[in-house]
């Protein structure tokens, strides 16, 4: 729900322009923060959750939310790369013509804030309440919390973004002439939260539930919960 | 759900779509982003849509599926041009059009390439890790799907009917037990790529081929009518554009059946 699905060209291009610098250079910090890891082992690993996150996108839960999974990236694999993993996961979306080229840097840094805030909270989390068993509520928690920031700057972006909307505007308005009112921003967000909410909501109870299950299975496999020890 | 094992199987057709090479088709979808990004004008886009479904038609690639596929985000879009603009029927329908391209030109190019050729290009510009990342993602994918598809076939066929929260934590089981086995043979897979000598440098991945020449000329052909015919033919004659893609691929898959 947090990425921005508009069209390329909609959006001004200082702004896009904006979100692949800050892309490529969150990228190259993720890069750099690997390099003494074992790589043969989690590459494969932040792969399989890049393709997780692809398929579970492909299920719509309410209205217009596309459950990421981009916390349960980040509680699995950690800020690095679960931010390489987000961005992969931008490609892949794109290339299945979910996505503009333009706006992947934008939403490399949307999705990768969800991953890292997921991560950090989760963290913190474990830390207060390191019981195992605790482990899907505190996913659960840093799910929705993750997600109701990233919303928030989801919508920050989108509301910068409206400066640059004016060469749109013409002769007949469709709003007006519709519902009488022009709805604009304040509209767009109440939609995107209410709609959010519930799949935050839903979202939060699968991660929940998987990270309770892979921390019973394969507890090695949740990087946040051993970091957090 | 998005029938993303389809779209894998739909790679390894053979039409002129197909045998056109990846740097060509690339090409030509970076110059149909570029239009997105220079024109809002809804006709021009219109021509380029037109000449995308024209592509469509003569690849041999199931229409309705890959119109269906592309129109999937377009609804997001469509929230967009109604909510947030609050500008005129022209521009919603822009913005309507610049999300229906976005998604069809990059069907198309995947719908069109072979996995290894794509990401071997794309392992010419990325970074190694993030290229081999992305190649085993996508390969995951598929493994991911069957793997998730047949074990929940197995727990409805010998399960009984559950209430709601057990379902739920049956279906997150599903993922987590598909998620594992789906890392396990990732890490088989890439632990096999790299003793067999990966990365193998492949030079057909670049290669230009005689079949990329009539889908640069067409590519051409359309942007230039798109950006510099249409809007001054003006409206009325200017729709007249649209129909011609449209009419010659349609001509030409009759004279091919």
């Amino acid at each position: 729900m947090t990425h921005i699905m508009v069209p390329d060209g909609v959006l001004p291009p200082w702004l896009w322009i904006t979100g692949w610098v800050l892309a490529v250079i969150g990228i190259a910090v993720a890069l750099r923060a690997i390099r003494n890891t074992d790589v043969t082992r989690m590459l494969p690993l932040a792969a399989t959750m890049a393709a997780v996150m692809t398929i579970i996108m492909s299920f719509s839960f309410v209205l217009g939310y596309e459950p990421h999974l981009t916390v349960l990236s980040g509680i699995i694999l950690g800020p690095a790369y679960g931010f390489l993993a987000t961005f992969v996961f931008n490609i892949l979306r794109m290339l299945l013509g979910d996505g503009a080229p333009t706006l992947l840097g934008l939403n490399t840094v949307i999705l990768g804030s969800e991953t890292i805030l997921g991560y950090l909270i989760f963290r913190a989390l474990t830390r207060h309440w390191p019981a195992p068993r605790l482990t899907g509520v505190n996913a659960g928690v840093a799910t929705f919390v993750a997600l109701a920031i990233a919303t928030l700057f989801f919508l920050a972006i989108v509301f910068i973004s409206g400066v640059d909307l004016e060469p749109f505007a013409g002769e007949k308005d469709i709003i007006n002439s519709a519902i009488d009112e022009n709805p604009g921003f304040g509209t767009f967000a109440e939609l995107v939260i209410a709609l959010g909410a519930v799949g935050w909501l839903l979202e939060a109870i699968v991660t929940g539930v998987t990270a309770q299950f892979v921390r019973t299975v394969r507890p090695s496999m949740v990087q946040a919960a051993s970091e957090a020890r | 759900m998005i029938d993303l094992l389809a779209v894998d199987r739909w790679a390894r057709g053979d039409s002129w779509l197909h045998r056109a090479s990846t740097p060509a088709k690339l090409l030509a979808a970076g110059g149909c982003i570029a239009v997105l990004i220079a024109s809002r004008d809804p006709l021009a886009l219109g021509v380029i849509y037109a000449a995308l479904a024209a592509v469509l038609l003569t690849s041999r690639l199931p229409v309705r599926a890959v119109l269906g596929l592309s129109l999937l985000p377009v609804t997001m879009s469509m929230l967009f041009a109604i909510t947030r603009l609050g500008g005129t029927w022209e521009s919603a329908l822009a913005i309507v059009e610049k999300g229906a391209i976005t998604s069809l030109t990059m069907l198309l190019l995947v719908a069109s390439t072979s996995r290894t050729e794509l990401f071997g290009l794309l392992r010419r510009v990325m970074p190694a890790v993030l290229a081999d990342m992305l190649l085993l993602s996508y390969r995951s994918i598929f493994i991911l799907l069957g793997r998730a598809l047949d074990a929940r076939a197995a727990l409805r066929l010998r399960s009984p009917a559950l209430p709601w929260t057990q379902r739920l934590r049956r279906e997150a089981l599903v993922g987590g037990v598909t998620l594992l086995r789906a890392n396990e043979l990732a890490a088989d897979q890439y632990a096999a790529m790299r003793l067999r000598g990966y990365p193998v440098v492949t030079h057909r991945a670049v290669a230009w081929r005689r079949a990329d020449v009539p889908l640069l000329v067409g590519a051409a052909l359309t942007f230039t009518a798109a950006l510099g015919v249409a809007p001054a033919l003006g409206r009325p004659l200017g729709a007249s554009l649209l129909a011609i893609p449209i009419l010659l691929a349609l001509i030409a898959r009759s004279l091919h059946r």
